[in-house]
């Protein structure tokens, strides 16, 4: 199946700062795809352009087959895009505001009215409705933001900074709405500079370095890129010193760590090659009752990856 | 989304779902705000305290003098700064906001343009605008019934009551999209509301002395009304299509729309005129036109040859895919070359009205070498004046182009080359007179006008065109000149001719390809 966002060969300049070079990436449907960078890194102008809002010097975007660049009326349809500021409209209800963007996206009559409820209703905006737009939260706002963007449907969310400024429960809140958006079956594009929280939502990564990929892939390659090695956790009733003095007899195993009763190893072979190591462990007579593979995350992923370099 | 239980708050309104979106949300913003109500309630204060006086007025034995033009002129007067500066100022607040906050560009991901964005505050100002007439109609029908004015008088001027405060609202909305350069903000808004004022005192001006010599000049009312509308639509259109212009995106066709503007004005200030002047003045009428039309379009053929050379890959999808299409909409699309050749072609229109017009009336004499020469009765002054504006559009336009040619290409450098232009133009006056004053024994006061001051168009208007023979040497010189800078552009343009037909080409290959690819997968 073709991927709902193919990115190729993107690159832009302004003036002798090379924002994006070269970028090519891939998002399929339901995925959530967490695009991290430092600060210049060339993630907004990246996501503009993806929004049709930017013109590339080179390459392409198709959001399922349509060109941004050819024919980018259609592409904006597809597209959901959630700039990182919630620009609320004085002297409007929160009704009023979703009802305006409503009708911007050509809905009329009954199917206005439905997706409207339907929206306000997956935002949990039902109590807002009439609250003045310009006197919410930062973090009802951003709920006000997100629902404008589901208005007309789209297929690929690109959501620039939406955890910005929210306090924790806020953005518990909004976590919860972007799994289930994902669920329904909607890719995800999103840029945080709260990594943790990327981490526990995101399904794949990209991250990007002056305007560079720097690498990209699924959580799972992108931890097995960053260590080199398969990261395992082990724990054995009994305190860890015995599990330690098997585990420095096996191979394949290297920077084995022992710290909160547990053990830590990287496994420089397949996965599929973990389970006959625990079989061995067993065999042993070590009472196993832990034994997973540990994700890296993002954060890991990202100061493994990049180098801190701004422009 | 799912299905949910609905919100008494949301509802169905199908005579607002035909509506534009803009026009219901700033309808509902501007009824909101506190600016209507403070509005409302002083006005209405400010009337009854008028009703007050002029029935006190009208319970007077000793005067039996009808008072209702005086009353219905207060009436204006009250109105007047609601229409004028409030409703438009209002729109500008909006506008500066959207464009600043960058809330406008999130608009056009929609199905929104640029022009619907500005047709609906248009009508929101004009829906603000008969929402206080008919909030006044009281006072109107008081102004009546004291006599003095009748009705069709009262409708003509509540018409241009309104048409007055579009036109003000355009102008504002246009100036407010200047917010995209943030460091002038401030200061363009702080003109936008000096200038709205300064309206407001002229509409004053007219309604306190005007008003009273239109009353009673016996013009005809559709005739009035008619050149009122065909002024105030081009205005519209005007301000309309420089705000759509702004708030579009550097790589969207920006050009086009102020290139048909430019053409549609042209016509319609020969129209104007052509209504307007006698018919037995038809050939001064016709120059009178084609240097009217020259003078105002100069600044669009000015913008045109100062854009950036290459079609954005954008429009270049817009190109049309025939080719002849392709050739015929060259001059209206974006680019540097093509705005240059725009300029040609429409100054050559121009420029053969005023030579079939002095070739027609009267006879110029030819000479053997076949040249037409006129005397001083013969070759037309107003002839003179259009012929030297359309040089001075083709010379000023060949050189600003050949500045921005010398820049690096991006829309950003757009301003620089206009800048740049104007202050080599302005150096361009300066050195001669400077020279002149120096080398010779002439002061400030009493230096002449010579061929080297032929880029102060000022002076060569005043001095330079005095006789025929003066006039014709004088326009050879400014014609040659422009030819020169054209032929140093001829490459811009012939390679923005060529850009818009490969780009037709390519759209055909695209075309073709996509057909091709589609016969596989069908057949496939």
């Amino acid at each position: 199946m073709k991927p709902l966002l193919d990115v190729v060969g993107l690159s832009k300049a302004f003036g002798n700062v090379q924002a994006v070079r070269n970028l090519e990436f891939q998002v399929d449907r339901g995925m959530i795809w967490g695009f991290i960078g430092p600060n210049g890194a060339g993630k907004t102008t990246t996501m503009r352009i993806l929004s049709t809002l930017e013109l590339p010097d080179t390459g392409n975007a198709f959001i399922d087959g349509t060109s941004i660049l050819i024919d980018p009326l259609r592409a904006r349809m597809r597209i959901g895009f959630m700039a990182d500021h919630f620009f609320p409209y004085a002297n409007l209800d929160v009704g009023q505001y979703l009802d305006f963007f409503a009708r911007l996206y050509g809905l009329v009559g009954a199917q206005r009215v439905k997706t409207l409820n339907a929206v306000i209703d997956f935002c949990g905006l039902g109590e807002f409705v009439d609250r003045p737009a310009t006197g919410l939260s930062k973090g009802m706002g951003q709920r006000v933001h997100l629902a404008k963007t589901l208005l007309h449907d789209p297929d690929l969310l690109i959501l620039d900074e939406p955890a910005n400024g929210l306090d924790p429960r806020a953005r518990i809140e909004f976590r919860d709405l972007l799994k289930l958006l994902a669920e329904r079956g909607k890719a995800i594009l999103i840029s945080s500079h709260i990594l943790s929280e990327l981490s526990e939502i995101c399904h794949g990564a990209l991250v990007v370095e002056r305007g560079e990929r720097i690498v990209s892939g699924s959580i799972e390659e992108l931890s097995r890129g960053a260590t080199r090695h398969i990261p395992v956790r082990v724990r054995a009733i009994g305190g860890p010193e015995a599990l330690e003095r098997f585990l420095l007899l096996q191979p394949k195993v290297f920077d084995l760590e022992v710290r909160d009763g547990a053990a830590f190893f990287g496994f420089d072979g397949e996965e599929s090659e973990l389970a006959p190591l625990l079989a061995r462990a067993v065999g042993e007579g070590l009472a196993i009752v832990e034994f997973s593979v540990v994700r890296a995350d993002l954060e890991h992923i990202f100061l493994k990856t990049t180098k801190g370099q701004l422009q | 989304m799912t299905e949910s239980p609905r919100h008494a708050y949301v509802q169905e309104s199908p005579l607002s779902d035909r509506m534009n979106p803009v026009f219901v949300r700033e309808l509902q913003q501007a009824l909101k705000g506190r600016v209507f109500g403070v509005s409302l309630y002083l006005s209405l204060l400010a009337i009854i305290g008028l009703g007050i006086y002029f029935a006190g007025l009208s319970s007077n034995p000793v005067s039996d003098e009808p008072r209702g033009r005086d009353a219905f002129q207060s009436v204006l007067m009250i109105l007047a700064p609601i229409l004028i500066v409030i409703v438009p100022a209002q729109a500008l607040h909006s506008t500066v906001k959207e464009v600043q906050g960058g809330a406008a560009e999130l608009l056009f991901l929609s199905r929104i343009t640029p022009f619907g964005l500005i047709r609906g505050k248009l009508f929101a100002a004009l829906g603000q605008s008969l929402l206080y007439l008919s909030l006044f109609a009281p006072a109107l029908a008081m102004t009546f019934l004291l006599r003095g004015v009748d009705v069709q008088m009262i409708g003509i001027h509540l018409v241009l009551a309104a048409l007055a405060s579009v036109v003000c609202t355009s102008f504002a909305v246009a100036a407010g999209t200047l917010a995209r350069f943030r460091p002038i903000t401030a200061f363009v808004t702080g003109l936008t509301i000096l200038a709205l004022v300064w309206a407001l005192f002229m509409a004053w001006g007219f309604i306190a002395f005007g008003m009273r010599a239109f009353l009673g000049s016996g013009l005809s009312w559709i005739a009035t009304v008619s050149a009122v509308a065909v002024v105030t639509t081009l205005a519209v259109a005007l301000f309309s299509v420089c705000g759509c212009t702004m708030l579009k995106h550097p790589y969207e066709n920006r050009s086009s729309a102020i290139r048909v503007y430019v053409v549609v004005m042209m016509i319609a200030v020969f129209a104007l005129n052509g209504v307007v002047w006698l018919s037995s003045a038809r050939d001064e009428m016709l120059r009178f036109s084609s240097l009217s039309a020259t003078a105002i379009a100069a600044i669009f053929f000015l913008f045109a040859s100062t854009e950036d050379e290459s079609l954005s890959p954008r429009v270049r999808t817009q190109v049309p895919k025939n080719p002849l299409l392709a050739l015929l909409v060259t001059p209206f699309l974006p680019g540097r070359g093509r705005g240059l050749l725009f300029t040609v072609l429409c100054v050559a229109a121009l420029a053969s009205i005023i030579a079939v017009t002095q070739a027609m009336h009267p006879a110029p004499t030819i000479t053997s070498t076949g040249v037409a020469i006129w005397n001083d009765q013969q070759f037309n002054e107003l002839g003179r004046y259009a012929l030297a504006m359309q040089g001075y559009c083709l010379a000023f336009c060949g050189i600003a182009a050949l500045i921005r040619g010398f820049m690096r290409p991006g829309t950003a450098k757009n301003w620089q080359a206009r800048i740049l232009w104007f202050s080599a133009i302005v150096a361009a006056m300066i050195v001669p007179f400077v020279i002149q004053v120096l080398t010779s024994s002439r002061t400030l006061n009493n230096s002449s006008w010579t061929k080297a001051h032929i880029f102060n168009a000022a002076w060569t208007f005043d001095d330079g065109l005095d006789s025929a023979a003066e006039a014709r040497s004088t326009l050879t010189l400014l014609f040659g000149i422009a030819a020169i800078f054209l032929l140093l552009n001829a490459p811009v343009i012939l390679r923005s001719v060529r850009e818009v037909l490969d780009a037709s080409r390519e759209r055909r290959r695209l075309e073709a390809e996509a057909a091709t690819l589609a016969q596989v997968t069908e057949s496939a």
